[in-house]
């Protein structure tokens, strides 16, 4: 009796995980060339094109490229911000799309070879060549960017967006209200000095209630900005003996903590700094609470220099990363490799049941007619070529009622991500909205960055789960005891213990792994 | 098949129609609460979603000695009684309180009014009261703006650990009071008024009336949901602290549920996770027990 109760138990459950397993066989079928392929696509909606449609599949882009590769794309989603929940969520249901569009290489736990090893994505190592023609064209002609598009074992995995120009590269920096530097007869900040004088003129003289603000996230994200004055970041990089150091340790970073702590304290930086979000930090940029932050030449810079067009208080312009000395080059600051892991590379999935067909609808965006159609949209509709060069058209620059970014994000990817090659004549026409964002992208670009930039490397699979395990800890570690030595929650004097606590939770381990893959990295 | 005993077989005969009517209740106990449990065996296996709850390897207890071993061990332990026990100080005797003092208001509009404001709370979504309390804490929010009136310093209250177990608690009151202070009311609603008279006639005041009439009526009712709140001691959801909380806080607020979403959900370290909620379950279960037998001793009500 109780044997058979378990049996049955048993059988139930087998049959249900039968149901929950997801077809996972690899069949590539020829295509009846009447009858559009159905492939359902994960996409992540940008900010810019949720203004307007809920759907890309709406949009007159995914429309057109649906009618030109003869496909039924069915868009999915994650809610606004839940990206990686979404992504993680997906993955653990088993229910897989068919083309999956996420920074597999930057946040996949594990990366490229664990995907490919849990059944997530398919590796495209022997397809590529035969089905992909486009793609692989490219590879051969850019070994550079290929070597970083595989794993240390020679895999190639994705359609990567790669961005096609050095111009297209540096996006981020440093912003000032430009107006108030003038009127105050103050020079650019240079130095981490120039800047203190500069926001406690901006609190004493014009008022500022929050003379610097921004997102954490966005201080913390690879830019270092502040912190790269001192000669660190606040993850690993490559000292000058091109030794793999962790940031957090060095007394560099305790240089920046307590000229942090000074500035908090103060009231140089915003108080309420820890809970600062996007639209707080734009209002109060747009509305003279605050005059310096961090942000994107277009998606910051360009919108508030937008929302200020009328006011003659406030202007706008990004100035160089802070360093220490006069004269010194930054050493750290964005700078992206042309490709580095974008939430616009896309995989197939082990769930696609027509591989070559899914690998056709990809390698479009890699041919020059789709190259042209990724980055300039529809011609005649979008763009016009114009003495050979593509010409957005007034539909796309001059909408009287929505922001660039939303027209651009209906028409075409350049000014977000895809799998694509992007082109410099989109950065030309899209990012320099304004003379004050071809100012600031020169100084942006000021940098040594390249010479201490983790390549994207990527540990194996076992040492993945290792480092996970060690990392998750440290930076959740590092991350609190920042905020406290920032805020005067905690006092300097205990950094020393601090370090000893990081290296006791594995740093040297981590350290280790890093160097490991960027041995086999160096040797790809 | 062993024949059934004699009694067993009777009272199947007898019965049949009502064990018809359990029978789907049993079905879904057992599709959606028993056979999930085993999905509670990757704590012991390295899992990953594509070798399946089956095919995933075994390895004994290594998660379990990692979460022991973790620095955030005793931090995320502490925490999570810390938190509990101050909902449970404040938060429990509070819609009790409420119930009696509302028991006691003669007029009906004010009593419906108190009743309706105290409820409203309860059916906004927690992310919208997150969300208040984040604007009303912060340097320009309206808490600073009446401390600051006092000549208290203006800070953003919520980035402090010392006043994030209080504006977790204050919250947690605020929103819950009125909801839980129904049952009460009901339990109130059920007493005798004969007793009430009978303690007028023999001289008894407002107050000794509730001290020995009202409360021991209810006394039962307290009393289970007592039990049933001490069996999530060591239960803090995380979505309220997800909310409210940022690296500064971290000292006080990361608690169990949070290193759960953190790890499995974030970092896609599902057996980890697995493993911490099921030492979580674990002390939870053993706690219910602890609390039924000390009910049984001391008031003789119990779950079982």
């Amino acid at each position: 009796m109780k044997k058979r109760i378990i049996g049955i138990a048993l059988a139930i459950f087998v049959v249900l995980s039968a149901f929950g397993g997801g077809n996972q066989s690899l069949a590539p079928s020829s295509q009846d060339s009447s009858a559009p392929l159905e492939v359902t696509w994960f996409a992540e909606l940008t900010p810019g094109i949720a203004q307007v449609v809920t759907n890309l599949g709406e949009t007159p882009f995914a429309q057109e490229l649906m009618r030109r590769t003869n496909t039924q794309i069915e868009f999915q989603h994650p809610a606004a911000g839940q990206l990686n929940q979404a992504f993680n969520l997906m993955v653990a249901s088993g229910d897989l799309t068919d083309i999956i569009e996420y920074d597999i290489l930057g946040r996949y736990p594990g990366g490229p070879e664990k995907a490919i090893e849990d059944g997530v994505i398919v590796d495209l190592t022997d397809l590529l060549p035969v089905h992909a023609p486009n793609l692989w064209k490219f590879y051969q002609e850019n070994p550079d960017i290929a070597k970083l598009a595989r794993t240390d074992s020679g895999k190639y995995y994705s359609f990567p967006f790669i961005r096609g120009h050095e111009s297209l590269v540096v996006y981020f920096g440093p912003i000032v209200n430009s107006k108030w530097l003038a009127d105050l007869g103050m020079a650019y900040p240079e130095t981490i000095a120039d800047w203190e004088t500069m926001l406690t003129r901006f609190k004493n003289e014009k008022g500022a209630t929050a003379p610097l603000t921004y997102e954490p996230a966005l201080l913390e994200s690879n830019n270092s900005t502040f912190v790269g004055a001192f000669g660190v970041n606040f993850d690993f990089y490559l000292d000058n003996n091109r030794q793999i150091q962790y940031g957090p340790i060095q007394p560099g970073y305790r240089q920046f903590l307590e000229t942090f702590q000074r500035w908090y304290a103060n009231g140089l930086i915003d108080p309420n700094i820890e809970s600062m979000n996007r639209e707080q930090t734009t209002f109060k940029m747009t509305t003279g609470q605050a005059g310096a932050s961090l942000g994107y030449a277009a998606s910051r810079l360009g919108v508030w220099l937008s929302a200020v067009k009328d006011n003659p208080e406030i202007d706008f312009t990004g100035t160089k990363y802070p360093v220490l000395n006069r004269g010194d080059i930054p050493m750290f600051s964005q700078m992206d490799f042309p490709l580095q892991g974008s939430i616009g590379d896309a995989h197939i999935s082990t769930a696609a049941k027509d591989v070559v067909g899914i690998l056709k609808l990809l390698d479009y965006g890699y041919s020059e007619e789709g190259n042209m159609f990724y980055n300039f949209g529809i011609e005649g509709v979008s763009y016009e070529m114009i003495d050979g060069y593509p010409t957005y058209t007034d539909l796309l620059m001059n909408d009287p009622n929505l922001p660039r970014a939303a027209m651009f994000g209906q028409y075409l990817r350049s000014s977000s991500n895809g799998p694509f090659v992007q082109r410099r004549e989109y950065f030309e026409q899209y990012g320099y909205q304004f003379p004050q964002q071809e100012v600031a992208l020169p100084n942006w670009a000021v940098t040594d960055v390249m010479n201490h930039k983790l390549p994207p490397i990527s540990p194996t699979p076992e040492e993945s789960a290792e480092l996970a395990t060690i990392m998750s800890d440290i930076n959740t570690y590092r991350d609190e005891m920042r905020t406290k030595y920032i805020m005067g929650i905690e006092n300097l004097n205990t950094f020393d213990t601090y370090v000893r606590n990081i290296q006791n939770m594995g740093l040297n381990r981590a350290i280790e792994i890093y160097t490991n893959a960027l041995r086999r990295f160096n040797a790809r | 098949m062993k024949k059934l005993p004699y009694k067993l077989r009777t009272g199947f005969h007898r019965d049949k129609e009502l064990l018809l009517m359990l029978l789907p209740v049993v079905v879904y106990f057992i599709v959606f609460h028993y056979i999930p449990m085993y999905g509670a065996t990757i704590a012991f296996k390295n899992y990953t979603p594509a070798k399946g709850f089956t095919g995933s390897p075994w390895v004994g207890f290594v998660h379990f000695v990692r979460f022991f071993n973790s620095v955030f061990f005793s931090r995320v332990v502490i925490n999570t009684f810390a938190i509990s026990a101050l909902s449970l100080l404040f938060g429990f005797p509070a819609p009790i309180i409420l119930a009696l003092l509302l028991n006691e208001v003669k007029l009906r509009w004010f009593k419906n009014s108190v009743q309706t404001i105290t409820y409203l709370p309860h059916f906004i979504s927690l992310v919208v009261i997150i969300g208040l309390l984040r604007e009303f804490t912060l340097t320009d929010g309206v808490v600073n703006d009446m401390l600051s009136f006092f000549g208290v310093q203006r800070r953003p209250l919520l980035q402090f650990p010392e006043y994030f177990r209080t504006l977790f608690v204050v919250s947690e009151v605020w929103q819950t009071i009125g909801w839980n202070s129904i049952i009460y009311l009901a339990a109130l609603s059920g007493v005798d008024p004969e007793l009430y008279e009978a303690a007028k006639i023999d001289g008894a005041n407002r107050w000794k009336q509730t001290i020995h009439i009202t409360l021991p009526s209810i006394q039962s009712t307290i009393m289970i949901l007592l039990i049933l709140r001490m069996g999530r001691l060591f239960t803090v959801g995380f979505e309220k602290i997800i909310l409210m909380y940022s690296p500064s806080t971290y000292s006080v607020a990361d608690v169990i549920s949070t290193l759960v979403y953190r790890t499995g959900l974030l970092e896609m370290n599902f057996s980890y996770s697995t493993a911490v909620g099921l030492f979580n379950s674990l002390i939870n279960f053993l706690m219910l027990l602890l609390a039924n037998k000390l009910s049984k001793r001391f008031s003789e009500t119990s779950l079982w």
